[in-house]
């Protein structure tokens, strides 16, 4: 029982931690918040999903196929949308708006994809018990009767931040992408090309989201609508992370992911055995009460997030918000 | 005939009076304080549900009917009950809605405080991702009050308070509209008073330069809470009366789409900080959505518009092409605007509407409740892009004329950007 509840709790913090990266990053470079985030974690989900029922194979060798959905998906958003906004001087509020419209729309297209897979191999779905519309999972691989996940999602997760760590302190390229964070009119001026580091973090977010979703579906149920469950989580965790670091966000996630986890099911088993079943099955009602009461905290104690009360000297000289006034510094009004 | 046109024009008049009031709190919040709130859905949904089942437990108190110890389980014997007594009496049917409206509204504010406490302090972003994440976290927590209104899927019947039109004069819809637009025209004389107020210029002074406000002594944090206050009341109201006029509340009658998202596109298609504008985008809105649901209702042949009607795979590739055709004729060419936008659409009708066409391939199963949010977000971000101001934008404050403004202080009030894009503004004024 302990170790489900642990193996269930790594592994779901360690996807939000994935998604609350990819957020964060998008958050620094362009200064966006989001709000379409989640919906690229279920058109890798879909994709991965189609990929496996097409091509019959295993599901990790469908992580491509999302990396490239999701990444192509952020890629486009930036592109049709967001970009010609900003360049229009566009205040923060309507790239919210714009990035919501895109969520609403990209929820509406998965709804019409799911359509369209329940019309045409609706019975063949049906009859292996897979309901587009509805909750589904794909089957994972087991080791000694544990679930294959337990060990691969948070080996991604490490391996992820790791190479996020090269990519931004040892290559050319991530040294740009962090000059352009701390000041995007400097980095210009000695001929960094902006748009293509601001392509780069939009391409990777989305893409670290479509890998997650192909893991969401490994254990976790999946619908068209996911995406306005997720949205709470990952904003909840990115706060926890201050927002303003890519490695806050990694905390953030883990952390904000594991509490809705491990405190969902550990509430479960108390109102069970406390009030009865009745009220222990309900007990999703209020998950998101879990990431909701941490925002809540997160905003009254500490608004910069985790990073500004013991991670600000270790990470020094990483990407840290306590350098540039824009990233993270006026989060007070 | 005359009765599918005076149903059609119901639904529209239904449509508009229940969206122009939620509009208009949220020009107030947005447009003129600033406020992103993005958690709407989380104020209508407490009037709703807290509203509606306040008078179903009300009337159940007033008229001493028996419940059997389970008001939820009998509900609908308690309802059948209820409605014998206040069927045909004005008063009665009166005393509920009053009440139920004056509870939506003092737990509208409450919740409206309750939600400023934390996150009104903080820069717009996190207000809107906290308010966001708020009405989410609500309206999931919403099934969870199944002891007073009802199990998920199921819900309970309310106090139908209308029903005396129906059986006295056979006018209840008729009546609802009155209802709504009672409200409506309310809360337009008020916000239109605020606009014009002292307090509504300090709004707009605050929503322009929030450090200048605060220098000159304008409390910030406090003008932000009333205003959220305000429209949280009003917005719960709406609520109350839509559970009301449905006489039926669910825990999963409020959706993210409809009582956040639709009021947003009314607000930025009309135009922010202009109450005639949020009510204009109101009415265009209404429009799109009643005539594209009955036409999609038409095409599909009746039956429920849960199910799908299909369009050939042409047909759906017609459709993106004419979505990016329009899009780049708009990018490239700003004159061409109208044009591409008529041939945009004129290729979005022959995609949509198209199951006439040779399927080859097989059909994309497309319902017009699929399309509609993809519709209106499309909507949204063209105004967003190309004309962010709105259909009407914001004007200059009506305290002295427009001509003394302009010789006081020269041509910068014309040359000043749209509301939405201080930041434009801003640097221009930088640079001289």
């Amino acid at each position: 029982m302990v170790d489900a509840l642990v193996s269930t709790t790594v592994v779901y913090g360690s996807l939000f931690g994935l998604m609350c990266v990819g957020l964060t990053m998008t958050y620094l470079t362009t200064k966006v918040p989001n709000f379409a985030h989640a919906s690229f974690v279920v058109v890798g989900l879909y994709a991965s999903y189609s990929a496996f029922w097409l091509l019959k194979i295993t599901p990790y060798l469908t992580l491509p196929v999302s990396f490239l959905a999701g990444g192509i998906s952020a890629v486009l958003l930036y592109v049709l949308l967001l970009r010609p906004l900003r360049n229009r001087g566009a205040t923060i509020v309507h790239l919210m708006i714009a990035s919501f419209a895109a969520d609403i729309i990209i929820t509406a297209l998965i709804q019409i994809f799911a359509d369209f897979l329940n019309s045409n191999f609706g019975s063949k779905l049906f009859a292996k018990g897979f309901n587009p519309y509805q909750i589904f999972t794909i089957p994972d691989f087991q080791i000694a009767g544990i679930h294959g996940l337990t060990f691969t999602a948070p080996v991604a997760l490490v391996s992820i931040t790791l190479s996020l760590y090269f990519l931004l302190t040892r290559t050319r390229l991530g040294v740009a992408m962090r000059a352009a964070i701390e000041n995007p009119d400097l980095a210009k001026v000695v001929g960094i090309d902006i748009e293509r580091v601001y392509l780069l973090s939009w391409f990777l977010a989305g893409s670290l989201a479509g890998i997650s979703g192909t893991f969401w579906v490994l254990y976790y149920g999946a619908n068209p609508n996911l995406s306005t469950a997720l949205i709470v989580t990952i904003f909840s965790g990115s706060v926890l992370g201050g927002l303003g670091s890519i490695y806050g966000a990694v905390v953030g996630g883990l952390i904000v992911g594991g509490a809705e986890n491990a405190g969902t099911t550990l509430l479960q088993g108390f109102l069970t055995s406390h009030f009865g079943s009745s009220i222990g099955q309900n007990v999703s009602y209020f998950q998101k009460g879990i990431p909701f009461g941490i925002m809540i905290l997160v905003l009254l104690f500490m608004p910069h997030g985790i990073v500004s009360v013991d991670w600000r000297r270790k990470f020094r000289r990483i990407v840290s918000p306590s350098r540039g006034s824009e990233a993270s510094g006026e989060v007070r009004a | 005939m005359t009765t599918f046109i005076e149903s059609i024009l119901l639904l529209l008049a239904i449509n508009v009076s229940i969206y122009v009031t939620l509009t208009l709190t949220l020009n107030l919040e947005f447009g003129y304080a600033g406020l992103p709130n993005f958690g709407k859905v989380l104020f209508v949904a407490v009037g709703g549900a807290l509203g509606g089942a306040a008078s179903y437990f009300f009337s159940i108190r007033l008229f001493n009917i028996p419940t059997h110890g389970d008001p939820i389980a009998f509900n609908a014997a308690i309802h059948s009950a209820t409605q014998k007594i206040i069927g045909t009496s004005i008063p009665l049917s009166m005393e509920i809605l009053v009440f139920a409206l004056l509870v939506a509204s003092v737990l509208g504010g409450t919740f409206g405080f309750l939600v400023s406490y934390p996150a009104i302090k903080l820069r717009e972003d996190y207000l809107g991702m906290f308010l966001l994440v708020s009405g989410e976290f609500f309206i999931v927590f919403m099934r969870f009050l199944y002891p007073i209104m009802g199990y998920p899927g199921q819900g309970i019947l309310l106090p139908n308070v209308f029903q005396w039109g129906d059986i006295l004069y056979g006018l209840r819809d008729e009546l609802v509209v009155a209802a709504f637009g009672t409200l409506a025209v309310i809360t337009y004389l008020y916000h239109e008073r605020i606009a014009r107020s002292p307090l509504g210029r300090t709004l707009r002074a605050m929503r322009d330069n929030e450090a200048a406000a605060a220098a000159v002594g304008k409390d910030i944090v406090g003008l932000r809470r009333r205003v959220l206050i305000i429209g949280s009341a009003i917005s719960a109201m709406v609520g109350c009366l839509y559970a009301l006029y449905l006489a039926h509340i669910d825990s999963d009658l409020f959706t993210r789409t409809e009582f956040t998202f639709w009021p947003w596109v009314m607000v930025i298609l009309g135009g922010a900080g202009n109450n005639v504008g949020a009510s204009v985008g109101t009415v265009i809105f209404v429009l799109i959505l009643v005539s594209t649901t009955e036409a999609g209702a038409l095409i599909q042949g009746g039956g429920t518009l849960q199910y799908s009607f299909p369009i050939s795979y042409e047909g759906s590739v017609l459709l993106i092409v004419g979505a990016l055709g329009a899009y780049w004729a708009l990018h490239r060419r700003k004159r061409l605007a109208i044009g591409a936008l008529a041939v945009g659409g004129a290729i979005l009708a022959a995609g949509v509407f198209s199951p006439s066409l040779p399927a080859t391939v097989g059909t994309l199963p497309v319902s017009i409740l699929r399309v509609q949010p993809i519709i209106f977000g499309l909507i949204l971000v063209c105004v967003l892009l190309f004309r962010a101001q709105g259909l009407l934008p914001e004007k200059s404050s009506a305290t002295i004329g427009k001509s003394k403004i302009r010789r006081l202080i020269g041509p910068v009030i014309t040359q000043g950007g749209p509301p939405g894009h201080r930041d434009s503004s801003e640097s221009k004024v930088d640079k001289s």
